[in-house]
């Protein structure tokens, strides 16, 4: 028997392009600052905003005034928010009632450890645990409705050896994690999800799969493509990235050095 | 007595305890309390800053685990210690007998051995009602019908719930599922809210998923909640 279902009640979706989330982090200290563009929305002024801080089990909410006061920039606390792995909410909600306006949801700030200057990273590190015996694996936080967060490479805490980001420069590893992981998130969105291509899309599955298409410059097989053809996309994206980062040249000279 | 965290060789060593014990549990072999060495032995621990309150502890309950662990953790280190799970891990060895009645009901080994992820903490046995019973503090009746049974059964609300962040952190949500499932005269849950039919915990549960998605749900009081809730949830409400 199937709940009734409810339909998005003209909820916008507010592009990433439109929010920019800074987090800084010294010591156990750690803090963000959210740059948010909603005047080309058409929210009322007095729509309320609030950010949600989420990490593991626990979401800390700020309030972040209204669309025609946002409240000042400021740096917010959420130390208490272990862990590397923070993302953001952004929830714009009538000015009296809870009916969600705009939203844009697992967010992540710009200067994660994976990403450039002012870029969002496709797959995020995190080694800040241990993985109970596994060297790597990737994890996704299960969203509401069915809906999950973006992957993240998660690599025992161990294993790095204090030196997260140097991990992934070590070419044996590149050559034996980042090819197979590649694949994992390939077939969760195309096989196991089905998740229907959108080109324009800022969904994380919609950017992954448009990666992957340009690796393979091939399309991206639509949601009722057959289980076969959706595998071998993944599996031509795989070794396209192996072959286009010299992955198996790179591991081989280093292991002969 | 001063509480220890497990290393990983502890971890592993009682890892393969409870795997022991289930195997044995299932050929009917008397199963061998945890030993004292696994349980101080320093290769295997090493002290922590927490201490045991005074006094046996009683688990009659999940809640009583909950309210035991709230007075052993300061609430300001409440958030590196829900992230403890060596130290969630030692503390199951250490009560290994009470949550096992007596090493008779011998449960998967996530029941023992913590894990932090929100799919598989309120499975374990001892940080599952610490969580859920440190966001309710203030008032833990509004979770009893998470945490009324004993400490080794899980009910069909907990199920549900246990793993859905964002009831851990809304009290109005928590008030309408205890409102919705909880007989306070019987002191269970209601009749009937451990099916899978229309009205119970895992219709609930797809019903707030669905309105997630058009409502800010910590916005909303318990009391608006528990007005749209769906006809199908009628006989819950009476």
């Amino acid at each position: 028997m199937a709940v009734t279902r409810l339909k998005l009640l003209n909820r916008q979706k507010i592009a990433q392009s439109d929010i920019k989330i800074a987090l800084e982090t010294i010591g156990k200290a750690k803090r963000f600052t959210a740059d948010l563009k909603l005047h080309g929305y058409r929210l009322p002024s007095d729509a309320r905003i609030f950010v949600d801080a989420r990490q593991l089990m626990e979401t800390i909410r700020f309030d972040l005034g209204t669309v025609g006061k946002p409240s000042a920039r400021v740096a917010r606390d959420i130390s208490r928010l272990h862990g590397e792995r923070v993302t953001f909410d952004v929830n714009v909600i009538t000015p009296s009632g809870a009916q969600k306006l705009a939203t844009a949801e697992a967010i992540r700030p710009v200067n994660e450890l994976t990403g450039a200057p002012g870029s969002v990273p496709l797959l995020p590190v995190d080694a800040s645990r241990d993985l109970d015996g596994l060297v790597w694996c990737i994890e996704y936080i299960e969203k509401f409705g069915g809906r999950t967060d973006a992957p993240v490479l998660c690599i025992d805490q161990s294993a790095v050896n204090g030196a997260a980001s140097t991990f992934l420069q070590d070419s044996a590893a590149r050559a034996l994690i980042l090819p197979a992981a590649l694949r994992e998130v390939l077939i969760r969105i195309l096989v196991m999800d089905e998740h229907p291509f959108e080109p324009k899309s800022e969904e994380w599955p919609d950017s992954w799969l448009r990666f992957a298409a340009k690796l393979t410059c091939d399309d991206v097989p639509s949601a009722e493509a057959p289980k076969d053809d959706k595998l071998c996309f993944v599996d031509q994206a795989s070794k396209a990235f192996s072959r286009q980062h010299m992955l198996l040249s790179n591991f081989i000279r280093e292991r002969n050095r | 007595m001063t509480i220890r965290r497990f290393n990983a060789k502890g971890v592993q060593l009682f890892e393969a305890y409870v795997l022991q014990c289930r195997q044995r549990h299932k050929t009917g072999e008397p199963i061998e309390p945890v030993t004292q060495s696994l349980l101080t032995d320093p290769e295997c621990s090493v002290e922590t800053h927490y201490q045991f309150p005074g006094g046996a502890a009683d688990f009659k309950d999940k809640l009583s685990i909950g309210e035991y662990f709230c007075r052993v953790i300061p609430d300001d280190i409440h958030a590196e210690a829900r992230l403890d799970k060596e130290l969630w891990t030692w503390l199951a060895a250490y009560f290994f007998d009470e949550i096992t009645e007596g090493r008779k009901k011998i449960k998967e080994t996530r029941a023992y051995i913590a894990s932090i992820g929100f799919r598989e903490f309120y499975r374990h046995l001892l940080l599952g009602p610490y969580f859920i019973y440190f966001n309710a503090r203030d008032n833990p009746d509004r979770v009893r019908v998470l945490l009324y049974n004993d400490p080794t059964t899980m009910n069909e609300v907990m199920v549900q719930f246990g793993s859905y962040q964002t009831l851990m952190q809304n009290k109005s949500l928590q008030s309408v599922v205890q409102r919705l499932y909880f007989d306070e005269k019987a002191k269970k849950i209601k009749k009937g809210a451990g099916d899978k039919v229309a009205g119970t915990p895992r219709r609930l549960m797809a019903f707030f998923r669905q309105i997630e998605l058009n409502y800010d749900l910590p916005s909303i009081d318990e009391n608006e909640i528990w007005n749209m809730l769906p006809k199908e949830f009628q006989k819950f409400k009476d």
